[in-house]
Protein backbone atom coordinates (compact mmCIF):
# COMPACT_ATOMS: atom_id res chain seq x y z
CA UNK A 1 0.00 0.00 0.00
CA UNK A 2 1.49 3.42 -1.04
CA UNK A 3 -0.21 6.49 0.66
CA UNK A 4 0.45 10.16 -0.41
CA UNK A 5 -0.93 12.53 2.22
CA UNK A 6 -1.37 16.42 1.60
CA UNK A 7 1.37 16.95 -0.71
CA UNK A 8 2.17 20.27 -2.19
CA UNK A 9 5.36 21.25 -4.62
CA UNK A 10 7.14 23.94 -6.24
CA UNK A 11 10.56 24.14 -7.42
CA UNK A 12 11.39 27.67 -6.03
CA UNK A 13 9.49 29.82 -3.97
CA UNK A 14 8.61 31.98 -6.85
CA UNK A 15 6.60 29.59 -9.06
CA UNK A 16 3.48 28.45 -7.92
CA UNK A 17 2.54 24.98 -6.87
CA UNK A 18 3.03 22.45 -9.33
CA UNK A 19 1.44 20.04 -7.10
CA UNK A 20 -0.85 21.68 -4.45
CA UNK A 21 -2.43 19.71 -1.75
CA UNK A 22 -2.58 16.31 -3.31
CA UNK A 23 -3.41 12.82 -1.58
CA UNK A 24 -3.86 9.49 -3.17
CA UNK A 25 -3.98 6.23 -2.30
CA UNK A 26 -2.65 3.16 -4.20
CA UNK A 27 -3.34 -0.64 -3.25
CA UNK A 28 -1.46 -3.56 -4.60
CA UNK A 29 -2.50 -4.22 -8.04
CA UNK A 30 -3.46 -0.69 -8.85
CA UNK A 31 -1.99 0.65 -12.26
CA UNK A 32 -2.11 4.41 -12.38
CA UNK A 33 -1.91 6.02 -15.31
CA UNK A 34 -0.44 9.87 -14.85
CA UNK A 35 -1.35 11.82 -17.29
CA UNK A 36 -1.13 15.65 -18.38
CA UNK A 37 0.36 17.66 -21.09
CA UNK A 38 4.10 18.77 -21.21
CA UNK A 39 5.39 20.53 -18.06
CA UNK A 40 2.09 19.71 -16.11
CA UNK A 41 4.48 17.55 -13.22
CA UNK A 42 4.10 13.86 -14.48
CA UNK A 43 8.11 13.20 -14.16
CA UNK A 44 8.01 15.57 -10.88
CA UNK A 45 5.23 13.61 -8.81
CA UNK A 46 7.16 10.06 -9.74
CA UNK A 47 10.44 11.78 -8.84
CA UNK A 48 8.23 12.37 -5.57
CA UNK A 49 7.54 9.07 -5.03
CA UNK A 50 10.58 7.75 -4.91
CA UNK A 51 11.78 10.56 -2.83
CA UNK A 52 14.67 11.56 -5.59
CA UNK A 53 12.73 14.79 -4.64
CA UNK A 54 13.60 15.94 -2.29
CA UNK A 55 17.08 14.41 -1.48
CA UNK A 56 18.76 14.76 -4.72
CA UNK A 57 16.89 17.21 -6.53
CA UNK A 58 15.81 20.09 -4.14
CA UNK A 59 12.64 21.66 -3.67
CA UNK A 60 9.90 23.13 -1.58
CA UNK A 61 7.72 20.02 -0.53
CA UNK A 62 5.18 19.34 1.99
CA UNK A 63 2.91 16.13 2.92
CA UNK A 64 4.05 12.65 4.04
CA UNK A 65 4.11 9.30 1.88
CA UNK A 66 4.08 6.33 3.35
CA UNK A 67 4.74 2.68 1.99
CA UNK A 68 3.37 -0.10 3.59
CA UNK A 69 3.16 1.92 6.66
CA UNK A 70 6.83 3.69 6.85
CA UNK A 71 7.13 7.23 6.24
CA UNK A 72 9.54 7.14 3.12
CA UNK A 73 11.27 10.55 3.82
CA UNK A 74 12.53 8.37 7.42
CA UNK A 75 14.39 6.28 4.69
CA UNK A 76 17.93 7.06 2.59
CA UNK A 77 17.70 6.59 -0.96
CA UNK A 78 19.34 2.93 -1.11
CA UNK A 79 16.76 1.99 0.78
CA UNK A 80 13.67 3.22 -0.97
CA UNK A 81 15.01 2.00 -4.03
CA UNK A 82 14.45 -1.90 -3.78
CA UNK A 83 11.06 -1.15 -2.71
CA UNK A 84 10.06 1.87 -4.72
CA UNK A 85 12.24 1.85 -8.31
CA UNK A 86 11.88 4.29 -10.80
CA UNK A 87 12.55 3.84 -14.59
CA UNK A 88 13.65 7.08 -15.71
CA UNK A 89 12.52 9.13 -19.20
CA UNK A 90 15.90 9.27 -21.12
CA UNK A 91 17.37 5.62 -20.24
CA UNK A 92 21.00 7.35 -20.86
CA UNK A 93 20.28 8.97 -17.65
CA UNK A 94 19.78 5.47 -16.02
CA UNK A 95 22.42 3.61 -17.22
CA UNK A 96 25.89 3.43 -15.98
CA UNK A 97 27.74 0.21 -16.85
CA UNK A 98 30.03 -0.86 -19.72
CA UNK A 99 27.78 -4.15 -20.45
CA UNK A 100 24.34 -5.15 -20.44
CA UNK A 101 25.28 -7.75 -17.66
CA UNK A 102 26.95 -5.69 -15.52
CA UNK A 103 24.15 -3.16 -15.85
CA UNK A 104 21.88 -5.80 -14.37
CA UNK A 105 23.86 -7.21 -11.56
CA UNK A 106 24.09 -3.52 -10.15
CA UNK A 107 21.09 -3.35 -8.14
CA UNK A 108 20.79 -6.71 -6.93
CA UNK A 109 24.65 -6.98 -5.80
CA UNK A 110 24.17 -4.38 -3.86
CA UNK A 111 20.99 -5.72 -2.13
CA UNK A 112 23.68 -8.86 -1.18
CA UNK A 113 22.10 -11.60 -3.12
CA UNK A 114 23.71 -14.33 -3.37
CA UNK A 115 25.70 -14.39 -6.94
CA UNK A 116 23.63 -17.52 -7.83
CA UNK A 117 20.24 -16.39 -7.62
CA UNK A 118 21.64 -12.55 -9.20
CA UNK A 119 22.60 -15.16 -12.18
CA UNK A 120 19.09 -16.44 -12.08
CA UNK A 121 17.07 -13.21 -11.64
CA UNK A 122 19.26 -11.75 -15.02
CA UNK A 123 18.72 -14.93 -16.81
CA UNK A 124 14.96 -14.49 -16.16
CA UNK A 125 14.61 -10.94 -17.02
CA UNK A 126 16.73 -11.16 -19.84
CA UNK A 127 14.51 -14.10 -20.97
CA UNK A 128 10.97 -12.49 -20.17
CA UNK A 129 11.91 -9.13 -22.08
CA UNK A 130 13.37 -11.48 -24.82
CA UNK A 131 16.82 -9.71 -25.09
CA UNK A 132 19.04 -12.42 -24.06
CA UNK A 133 20.92 -11.31 -27.48
CA UNK A 134 21.96 -7.78 -25.44
CA UNK A 135 23.47 -10.02 -22.69
CA UNK A 136 26.97 -9.07 -23.54
CA UNK A 137 26.75 -5.70 -25.44
CA UNK A 138 27.98 -2.62 -24.04
CA UNK A 139 25.19 -0.58 -23.26
CA UNK A 140 26.75 2.80 -25.34
CA UNK A 141 26.33 0.80 -28.15
CA UNK A 142 22.53 -0.26 -27.96
CA UNK A 143 19.56 1.83 -29.68
CA UNK A 144 17.54 3.82 -27.54
CA UNK A 145 14.72 1.65 -27.85
CA UNK A 146 17.30 -0.99 -26.66
CA UNK A 147 18.64 0.81 -23.87
CA UNK A 148 14.91 1.45 -22.78
CA UNK A 149 13.90 -2.38 -22.09
CA UNK A 150 17.55 -2.68 -20.48
CA UNK A 151 16.94 -0.18 -17.73
CA UNK A 152 13.62 -2.01 -17.16
CA UNK A 153 15.12 -5.51 -17.16
CA UNK A 154 17.14 -3.86 -14.22
CA UNK A 155 14.19 -2.76 -12.01
CA UNK A 156 12.81 -6.36 -12.54
CA UNK A 157 16.01 -7.84 -11.25
CA UNK A 158 14.86 -5.80 -8.42
CA UNK A 159 11.29 -6.99 -8.05
CA UNK A 160 10.15 -4.06 -6.01
CA UNK A 161 6.66 -2.93 -4.56
CA UNK A 162 6.74 -0.32 -6.62
CA UNK A 163 6.91 0.44 -10.09
CA UNK A 164 7.38 4.27 -11.49
CA UNK A 165 7.63 4.27 -15.23
CA UNK A 166 8.35 7.02 -17.09
CA UNK A 167 7.25 7.47 -20.43
CA UNK A 168 7.87 3.31 -20.12
CA UNK A 169 6.60 2.57 -24.17
CA UNK A 170 8.17 5.82 -25.96
CA UNK A 171 10.56 4.46 -28.90
CA UNK A 172 9.50 1.06 -28.43
CA UNK A 173 8.30 -1.16 -31.71
CA UNK A 174 4.94 -2.48 -31.09
CA UNK A 175 5.70 -5.78 -30.26
CA UNK A 176 8.15 -4.52 -27.48
CA UNK A 177 5.25 -2.44 -26.61
CA UNK A 178 2.79 -5.69 -26.53
CA UNK A 179 5.66 -7.53 -24.31
CA UNK A 180 6.02 -4.56 -21.60
CA UNK A 181 1.89 -4.08 -21.56
CA UNK A 182 1.71 -8.03 -20.42
CA UNK A 183 4.41 -7.60 -17.97
CA UNK A 184 3.06 -4.84 -16.45
CA UNK A 185 -0.57 -6.63 -16.26
CA UNK A 186 1.40 -9.86 -14.27
CA UNK A 187 3.27 -7.71 -12.13
CA UNK A 188 -0.58 -6.22 -10.79
CA UNK A 189 -1.87 -9.43 -10.91
CA UNK A 190 0.99 -10.34 -8.64
CA UNK A 191 0.49 -7.52 -6.07
CA UNK A 192 2.80 -4.95 -7.47
CA UNK A 193 1.81 -1.43 -7.95
CA UNK A 194 3.03 0.38 -10.84
CA UNK A 195 2.50 3.99 -12.25
CA UNK A 196 2.72 5.05 -15.69
CA UNK A 197 3.67 8.31 -16.83
CA UNK A 198 2.93 9.33 -20.54
CA UNK A 199 1.03 11.10 -23.15
CA UNK A 200 -0.13 8.09 -25.34
CA UNK A 201 -3.68 6.13 -24.79
CA UNK A 202 -1.42 3.10 -24.57
CA UNK A 203 -1.04 3.99 -21.15
CA UNK A 204 -4.36 5.12 -20.35
CA UNK A 205 -6.30 2.36 -21.94
CA UNK A 206 -4.77 -0.78 -19.05
CA UNK A 207 -4.48 1.55 -16.10
CA UNK A 208 -7.41 1.50 -12.96
CA UNK A 209 -6.57 4.74 -11.76
CA UNK A 210 -5.89 7.86 -13.62
CA UNK A 211 -4.08 11.18 -12.01
CA UNK A 212 -4.68 14.49 -13.92
CA UNK A 213 -1.69 16.45 -13.28
CA UNK A 214 -3.66 19.68 -14.30
CA UNK A 215 -5.60 19.49 -11.31
CA UNK A 216 -3.34 19.02 -9.17
CA UNK A 217 -1.44 22.27 -10.19
CA UNK A 218 -2.43 25.40 -8.69
CA UNK A 219 -5.09 27.50 -10.27
CA UNK A 220 -3.56 30.50 -11.43
CA UNK B 1 12.25 16.65 -58.34
CA UNK B 2 15.39 16.52 -55.78
CA UNK B 3 15.93 13.56 -53.77
CA UNK B 4 18.14 11.72 -51.48
CA UNK B 5 18.75 7.87 -53.24
CA UNK B 6 20.49 5.20 -51.45
CA UNK B 7 21.76 2.50 -53.38
CA UNK B 8 23.52 -0.73 -52.22
CA UNK B 9 24.13 0.34 -48.80
CA UNK B 10 25.99 -1.78 -46.43
CA UNK B 11 27.14 -0.86 -43.09
CA UNK B 12 28.40 -2.43 -39.74
CA UNK B 13 29.24 -0.67 -36.77
CA UNK B 14 31.20 -4.68 -35.96
CA UNK B 15 32.04 -6.55 -39.33
CA UNK B 16 30.18 -9.55 -37.13
CA UNK B 17 26.92 -7.69 -36.85
CA UNK B 18 25.94 -5.97 -40.35
CA UNK B 19 22.78 -3.05 -39.85
CA UNK B 20 22.58 -3.18 -43.68
CA UNK B 21 23.39 -4.96 -46.79
CA UNK B 22 22.84 -3.68 -49.93
CA UNK B 23 20.14 -1.81 -49.25
CA UNK B 24 18.66 0.86 -51.40
CA UNK B 25 15.94 3.60 -50.44
CA UNK B 26 14.52 6.63 -52.23
CA UNK B 27 13.73 9.75 -50.40
CA UNK B 28 11.84 12.27 -52.90
CA UNK B 29 11.88 15.96 -51.28
CA UNK B 30 8.50 16.43 -52.50
CA UNK B 31 7.01 13.17 -50.16
CA UNK B 32 6.36 12.05 -46.91
CA UNK B 33 8.19 9.03 -46.63
CA UNK B 34 7.23 6.61 -43.17
CA UNK B 35 10.54 4.15 -42.16
CA UNK B 36 9.78 1.74 -39.23
CA UNK B 37 11.35 -1.24 -37.86
CA UNK B 38 12.44 -3.12 -34.92
CA UNK B 39 14.18 -2.42 -31.99
CA UNK B 40 17.76 -2.50 -33.19
CA UNK B 41 16.95 -2.47 -36.28
CA UNK B 42 18.80 0.71 -37.62
CA UNK B 43 16.53 3.34 -38.24
CA UNK B 44 18.77 5.49 -36.26
CA UNK B 45 21.92 4.41 -37.92
CA UNK B 46 20.06 5.15 -40.94
CA UNK B 47 19.96 9.12 -39.98
CA UNK B 48 23.44 9.36 -38.54
CA UNK B 49 24.45 8.00 -42.38
CA UNK B 50 22.46 10.67 -43.88
CA UNK B 51 23.23 13.37 -41.88
CA UNK B 52 27.11 12.57 -41.94
CA UNK B 53 27.55 11.42 -38.41
CA UNK B 54 28.48 7.70 -40.06
CA UNK B 55 30.51 7.62 -43.05
CA UNK B 56 31.96 4.63 -43.07
CA UNK B 57 29.66 3.10 -45.67
CA UNK B 58 29.60 0.96 -48.45
CA UNK B 59 27.51 1.69 -51.41
CA UNK B 60 26.31 5.31 -52.76
CA UNK B 61 24.57 8.25 -51.60
CA UNK B 62 23.46 10.84 -54.15
CA UNK B 63 21.23 13.87 -53.54
CA UNK B 64 20.18 15.50 -56.17
CA UNK B 65 22.74 12.90 -58.16
CA UNK B 66 25.32 14.37 -56.43
CA UNK B 67 27.65 12.01 -54.43
CA UNK B 68 27.04 12.75 -50.65
CA UNK B 69 29.83 11.40 -49.22
CA UNK B 70 31.97 14.02 -49.32
CA UNK B 71 29.46 16.61 -48.50
CA UNK B 72 30.75 18.61 -45.00
CA UNK B 73 28.20 18.92 -42.18
CA UNK B 74 27.56 22.64 -43.28
CA UNK B 75 27.30 21.56 -46.76
CA UNK B 76 24.82 18.95 -45.93
CA UNK B 77 22.66 21.21 -43.66
CA UNK B 78 21.91 23.28 -46.51
CA UNK B 79 19.41 21.02 -47.54
CA UNK B 80 18.85 18.12 -44.79
CA UNK B 81 18.22 19.23 -41.24
CA UNK B 82 17.97 16.05 -39.09
CA UNK B 83 16.15 15.82 -35.28
CA UNK B 84 17.48 13.30 -33.37
CA UNK B 85 15.10 10.58 -30.79
CA UNK B 86 16.19 11.92 -27.74
CA UNK B 87 15.57 15.50 -27.15
CA UNK B 88 18.31 17.03 -25.40
CA UNK B 89 21.01 15.50 -27.37
CA UNK B 90 19.56 18.36 -30.25
CA UNK B 91 20.35 21.28 -27.91
CA UNK B 92 23.21 23.12 -28.49
CA UNK B 93 22.75 26.39 -25.94
CA UNK B 94 21.42 27.23 -22.15
CA UNK B 95 17.93 28.45 -23.13
CA UNK B 96 15.14 27.84 -25.93
CA UNK B 97 15.95 31.60 -27.20
CA UNK B 98 19.57 30.98 -27.82
CA UNK B 99 19.26 27.90 -28.98
CA UNK B 100 17.34 28.83 -31.44
CA UNK B 101 19.07 31.73 -32.66
CA UNK B 102 22.18 29.09 -32.86
CA UNK B 103 20.03 27.25 -35.22
CA UNK B 104 19.24 30.22 -37.20
CA UNK B 105 22.55 31.70 -37.56
CA UNK B 106 25.32 29.26 -36.49
CA UNK B 107 27.66 30.51 -34.34
CA UNK B 108 28.17 33.84 -36.08
CA UNK B 109 25.30 35.96 -34.74
CA UNK B 110 23.88 38.74 -36.86
CA UNK B 111 20.75 39.28 -34.34
CA UNK B 112 18.23 41.39 -36.67
CA UNK B 113 14.17 42.17 -36.12
CA UNK B 114 13.48 39.24 -38.86
CA UNK B 115 14.81 36.84 -37.28
CA UNK B 116 14.00 37.45 -34.11
CA UNK B 117 10.38 38.02 -34.98
CA UNK B 118 11.07 34.65 -37.18
CA UNK B 119 11.63 32.79 -33.23
CA UNK B 120 8.89 34.85 -31.61
CA UNK B 121 6.14 34.01 -34.22
CA UNK B 122 7.78 29.67 -33.96
CA UNK B 123 7.59 29.71 -30.28
CA UNK B 124 4.25 30.73 -30.36
CA UNK B 125 3.17 28.43 -32.80
CA UNK B 126 4.37 25.32 -30.67
CA UNK B 127 3.75 27.25 -27.29
CA UNK B 128 7.01 27.72 -25.99
CA UNK B 129 6.85 31.36 -25.89
CA UNK B 130 7.29 31.75 -21.70
CA UNK B 131 10.07 29.33 -21.99
CA UNK B 132 12.12 31.57 -24.32
CA UNK B 133 14.41 32.39 -21.29
CA UNK B 134 14.03 29.12 -19.19
CA UNK B 135 17.25 27.19 -18.79
CA UNK B 136 16.94 23.66 -20.35
CA UNK B 137 17.38 21.95 -17.36
CA UNK B 138 14.47 23.66 -15.72
CA UNK B 139 12.48 21.90 -19.06
CA UNK B 140 10.54 18.79 -18.88
CA UNK B 141 11.17 15.96 -21.72
CA UNK B 142 7.81 17.11 -23.57
CA UNK B 143 9.20 20.77 -23.79
CA UNK B 144 12.77 20.00 -24.79
CA UNK B 145 10.89 17.97 -27.34
CA UNK B 146 8.56 20.95 -28.08
CA UNK B 147 11.92 23.60 -28.53
CA UNK B 148 13.96 20.51 -31.23
CA UNK B 149 10.17 21.22 -32.82
CA UNK B 150 10.87 24.86 -32.90
CA UNK B 151 14.33 24.57 -34.82
CA UNK B 152 12.84 22.38 -37.82
CA UNK B 153 10.31 25.36 -38.32
CA UNK B 154 13.55 27.83 -38.54
CA UNK B 155 14.37 25.58 -41.20
CA UNK B 156 11.31 24.80 -42.91
CA UNK B 157 12.65 24.52 -46.42
CA UNK B 158 14.63 22.11 -45.65
CA UNK B 159 14.14 18.36 -45.97
CA UNK B 160 13.46 16.98 -42.68
CA UNK B 161 14.95 13.76 -41.26
CA UNK B 162 12.68 13.07 -37.99
CA UNK B 163 13.61 10.76 -35.56
CA UNK B 164 10.80 9.29 -33.47
CA UNK B 165 9.05 13.20 -33.75
CA UNK B 166 5.79 12.17 -31.87
CA UNK B 167 7.22 10.50 -28.86
CA UNK B 168 6.80 12.72 -26.15
CA UNK B 169 4.63 14.75 -27.41
CA UNK B 170 0.97 16.01 -25.55
CA UNK B 171 -1.92 15.69 -27.48
CA UNK B 172 -2.15 19.20 -28.70
CA UNK B 173 1.22 19.06 -29.69
CA UNK B 174 1.06 16.46 -31.97
CA UNK B 175 -2.11 17.95 -33.74
CA UNK B 176 -0.06 21.21 -34.20
CA UNK B 177 2.85 18.81 -35.20
CA UNK B 178 0.59 17.34 -37.92
CA UNK B 179 -0.90 20.68 -39.03
CA UNK B 180 2.61 21.30 -40.05
CA UNK B 181 3.57 18.73 -41.76
CA UNK B 182 0.02 18.68 -43.67
CA UNK B 183 0.88 22.69 -44.17
CA UNK B 184 4.27 21.77 -45.87
CA UNK B 185 3.21 19.28 -47.64
CA UNK B 186 0.76 20.95 -50.03
CA UNK B 187 3.48 23.02 -50.19
CA UNK B 188 5.92 20.57 -52.29
CA UNK B 189 8.03 19.57 -48.71
CA UNK B 190 8.01 16.53 -47.62
CA UNK B 191 10.32 14.78 -45.11
CA UNK B 192 11.55 11.25 -44.13
CA UNK B 193 9.26 9.99 -40.10
CA UNK B 194 11.33 7.06 -38.50
CA UNK B 195 8.98 5.83 -36.37
CA UNK B 196 7.19 2.26 -34.83
CA UNK B 197 3.75 4.14 -35.25
CA UNK B 198 2.14 5.57 -38.08
CA UNK B 199 -1.59 5.57 -36.92
CA UNK B 200 -1.37 9.16 -36.09
CA UNK B 201 -0.23 10.21 -39.62
CA UNK B 202 -1.36 7.88 -41.81
CA UNK B 203 -3.60 9.89 -44.28
CA UNK B 204 -0.16 11.90 -44.81
CA UNK B 205 2.06 9.10 -45.41
CA UNK B 206 3.30 8.78 -49.08
CA UNK B 207 5.42 5.65 -48.81
CA UNK B 208 6.51 3.41 -45.97
CA UNK B 209 9.35 1.49 -45.67
CA UNK B 210 10.51 -1.48 -43.19
CA UNK B 211 14.22 -2.34 -42.02
CA UNK B 212 14.06 -6.03 -41.70
CA UNK B 213 17.09 -8.80 -42.47
CA UNK B 214 19.40 -5.26 -42.79
CA UNK B 215 17.27 -4.53 -46.10
CA UNK B 216 14.44 -1.65 -46.68
CA UNK B 217 11.94 -3.36 -48.10
CA UNK B 218 8.84 -0.78 -49.44
CA UNK B 219 5.51 -1.93 -47.43
CA UNK B 220 2.07 -1.91 -49.25
CA UNK B 221 0.44 1.63 -49.27
CA UNK B 222 -2.74 -0.19 -47.54
CA UNK B 223 -1.95 -1.50 -44.30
Amino acid sequence: MLELKNISFRYNANSPLLINNFSFLAVKGNIIAVCGDSGTGKTTLLNIICSVIPKIFPGDLSGTIFHNNINISELSIPEVAPQISLLMQHPDNQLFFPTVEQELAFAPENLKIPAKDIIKRIDDVLVKLDIEDLRHKETASLSFGQKKLVTLASILTLSPDVYLLDEPFAGLSQKNIKLISDEIKTLADNGKIIFLAGHSNDIIQFANKTIEMENLNEKH
Amino acid sequence: MKSIRIKDLSFAYQLENPIFTNASLELPFNEITFLKGANGSGKTTLCRILSGLEKRYIGSININNLNFKPFSFTERAKSIIYLKQEPLSNVVAATPEDDLTLWQHGFDKHPNESSSELRKRVMERLRIKDLKDKPFWELSGGQVKRIGLAALLINYDKYWILDEPISGLDNTLIRIFIEILEERKTLGKGCLIISHKEDKILNLIDKSYLIQNEHIEQIARKF
